[in-house]
C-alpha cells in the first residue's frame, strides 16, 4: 500500500472543490498568488498544490513562515549572502530565492515580514532582481510566488505595517480558504481519514467515534481548523486506541461548546438587546486586540456577520 | 411573465454575484497571464477579456440548445398538458434555491456542483493545454472550456431551459443567462480586488437572492 503523501490533501465539500478547481486553473499560470484564510487551514498545503500541478513541479518549492524568520537574519534568509559579509558569515549562502530557482517560493504568514524586507522583495517581484548582503552584483532568479496569510493585510496597510504597493502587487488574485466549520460534511469525512493515518503511523489501531461523538464534533466551530482536528484525532488515537469514543470522551472544550454555558438571567426591569449587543461586540473587539476575524468567532458568528453588526452599530 | 428570457437575464445578473467568488478568481487568473503588453494597452485587455466571455457563452449556449433540445422530446413525452406544469414547477423550485443560496440560506444547494465534476475532469487538462494564452483563438477556446466549470447557478439554468420547448429557445435562454453574468465576471477581471468585496457583502447577496424568489414565485402564480 502506498503511504500517503504528507502533502495530500483531504476535502470533499463543494467549498473546499471550489476553491482547488480555481486553484489548479491558477496553477496552470505564472501569477502570483495569494491565499487568505484562518490559520490550521492548509494553506501551505494548498501552496504546494498549485506547485505540483505547475509546470514548474520538477524544480524546488521552498517554504519560508515570515514570522518565524528573526529580523536580523531575515535578509540573508531571503537573498543570500557572501562569506565575510558581516560577522559570522563564515561561507557563502545562497538564500531561499536562489535555492527556489525554476520553482516556488511560498511566503507563508507574510503579513509579519519586515517593512525593510518588504521593499527588497517588492523590488524582486517588479523585476526578477535581488541583491546577496554584503554582494555588489545583482543576481536573477526566475521564481514563482504564492503568499499565505492569516492577517487582514488591508488593515495592516492601514495601521502602517504593510507597505501598501506590496499590497497592491501580492493582492492581485486572493484565494479565500474556507475555514473547516464553513466546509460542509468535511468534518465527517476528515475525522476517519487522518484517524486511519495516523493509526497506521502510530502502529496502533483507530479508534471508532460513535454518533454521538460525531455529531459533537460536526457541530463544533473548530477555532483552529485541520490542525486542531489533527491534533484531537492523535490525542483520542492514543487514548482510545481500538476502541469505541463517545460524546463523553471528547475533551471538555468540544463538549462544552455544545451545552448552554449562558448563566445570564433577565432582569425584572428588562433590557435593550441592541445595547446587549453592541456591548458583546465591543467586548469581542477589546478581548481580541481588535482581530475582527478572531472577536466573531468568539461571539460564533461568520465574519461577515460580525462586519454586518459593527456596520450596523456604526462601531467600526 | 413565465421564467423566460428575462428570468435567464436576471437570473445570470443576480446569480453572478455568487459567481465572483470562484468565477472571479478565474478571471483575475486569465487578466494577469497575458502578456504585459497586452494588459498595458485597455483596449487589448478589454478584447481579451471578452473573448473568454464569449467562449464561455457560447458553451451556455450550446447546452442550452441541447437541454432545450431534450427537454422538447420529453415534454411530448411526459404529455403536453402535464409536462409544461411539471417542468415550471421544477423550474421555479430551482429559482428559489439558487435565491435561497445566494442569500446564505441554503449553503447545501453547491452540491449540486458535484453532478458536473467527472466532465470537468476531462475538460481540465485540455484548458491547461491552452494557458497562458496568447492569442484571440486560444481565449475563445479557453472561454468554451471554461463555461463547462461545475457551477450550480449554471446547472440550475440548464435544467429550467429544458422546459423552454425547442433547441433554439434553450438555447436563447442561456444566451441571455450568460448576458447577464457579463457585467459582474467583466469588471472582476478589471477591479478584481474591488467587485470580490462587493460581492460578499451579505445584504446585497441578500436582497438579490430574495429579488430572485419573488421573480420566480411571480412567474409560478401567472403562469399556473
Amino acid at each position: 500500500m502506498n503511504k500517503p503523501s504528507k502533502y495530500e490533501i483531504l476535502g470533499k465539500s463543494p467549498e473546499f472543490e471550489t476553491l482547488l478547481r480555481s486553484l489548479d486553473i491558477a496553477s496552470a499560470t505564472d501569477v502570483t498568488v495569494i491565499l487568505t484564510g484562518e490559520s490550521g487551514t492548509g494553506k501551505e498545503l494548498l501552496a504546494h498544490h498549485i506547485h505540483k500541478k505547475s509546470r514548474r513541479h520538477d524544480a524546488p518549492f521552498v517554504a519560508i513562515n515570515c514570522a518565524a524568520l528573526p529580523e536580523g537574519l531575515a535578509e540573508s534568509e531571503f537573498f543570500g549572502h557572501i562569506k565575510g559579509a558581516f560577522t559570522g558569515a563564515v561561507s557563502n549562502n545562497p538564500g531561499r530565492i536562489s535555492m527556489a530557482e525554476g520553482g516556488t517560493l511560498f511566503l507563508d504568514e507574510i503579513g509579519e515580514m519586515c517593512l525593510d524586507i518588504q521593499a527588497k522583495l517588492l523590488r524582486f517581484l517588479e523585476s526578477g532582481e535581488y541583491q546577496p548582503v554584503g554582494s555588489l552584483k545583482q543576481r536573477h532568479a526566475n521564481v514563482r510566488l504564492v503568499a499565505a496569510t492569516n492577517a487582514d493585510l488591508r488593515k495592516k496597510v492601514e495601521n502602517g505595517s504593510f507597505r501598501e504597493d506590496l499590497y497592491y502587487r501580492l493582492n492581485i488574485i486572493p484565494f479565500h480558504v474556507p475555514a473547516l466549520r464553513e466546509r460542509s460534511g468535511d468534518v465527517e469525512l476528515l475525522i476517519p481519514e487522518i484517524s486511519k493515518r495516523l493509526a497506521s503511523e502510530y502502529q496502533l489501531p483507530a479508534p471508532v467515534y460513535n454518533k454521538a461523538a460525531m455529531d459533537c464534533l460536526r457541530r463544533y466551530s473548530w477555532p483552529g481548523n485541520i490542525r486542531e482536528l489533527r491534533n484531537l484525532c492523535e490525542r483520542m488515537l492514543i487514548l482510545f486506541s481500538g476502541r469505541e469514543i463517545h460524546d463523553g470522551n471528547l475533551p471538555r472544550e468540544i463538549r462544552h461548546q455544545q451545552q448552554s454555558r449562558w448563566t445570564f438571567s433577565l432582569p425584572d426591569s428588562g433590557i435593550k438587546l441592541d445595547e446587549l449587543e453592541q456591548e458583546l461586540l465591543q467586548q469581542a473587539l477589546e478581548k481580541t486586540n481588535g482581530n475582527q476575524s478572531k472577536a466573531a468567532r468568539i461571539l460564533g458568528l461568520t465574519r461577515y456577520a460580525f462586519m454586518y453588526r459593527l456596520k450596523k452599530y456604526q462601531l467600526q | 411573465m413565465e421564467i423566460g428570457y428575462l428570468g435567464a437575464f436576471l437570473m445570470g445578473l443576480f446569480g453572478a454575484l455568487h459567481c465572483v467568488g470562484m468565477c472571479g478568481s478565474i478571471m483575475g487568473v486569465l487578466t494577469f497571464s497575458l502578456p504585459m503588453e497586452t494588459r498595458k494597452s485597455p483596449a487589448q485587455l478589454m478584447g481579451y477579456l471578452s473573448y473568454y466571455s464569449l467562449g464561455r457563452i457560447l458553451s451556455y449556449t450550446l447546452a442550452g440548445a441541447v437541454a432545450g433540445g431534450f427537454g422538447a422530446g420529453l415534454l411530448f413525452q411526459i404529455s403536453p398538458q402535464y409536462g409544461h406544469s411539471i417542468l415550471l414547477l421544477t423550474a421555479t423550485l430551482l429559482m428559489i434555491a439558487v435565491g435561497l443560496y445566494l442569500a446564505g440560506w441554503f449553503p447545501a444547494f453547491a452540491r449540486i456542483e458535484k453532478a458536473g465534476a467527472p466532465i470537468w475532469k476531462k475538460l481540465e487538462p485540455l484548458g491547461r493545454k491552452l494557458l497562458p494564452v496568447s492569442s484571440p483563438l486560444q481565449a475563445v477556446l479557453y472561454g468554451m472550456i471554461w463555461g463547462w466549470l461545475p457551477c450550480g447557478l449554471v446547472y440550475s439554468a440548464l435544467f429550467i431551459a429544458l422546459g423552454q420547448g425547442s433547441m433554439l429557445q434553450g438555447g436563447v435562454f442561456m444566451l441571455l443567462f450568460g448576458l447577464g453574468t457579463l457585467p459582474a465576471i467583466m469588471a472582476t477581471g478589471i477591479f478584481a480586488d474591488q467587485i470580490l468585496r462587493f460581492s460578499r457583502n451579505p445584504q446585497l447577496r441578500m436582497f438579490a437572492g430574495v429579488l430572485l424568489i419573488l421573480f420566480a414565485l411571480t412567474g409560478l402564480i401567472l403562469n399556473w
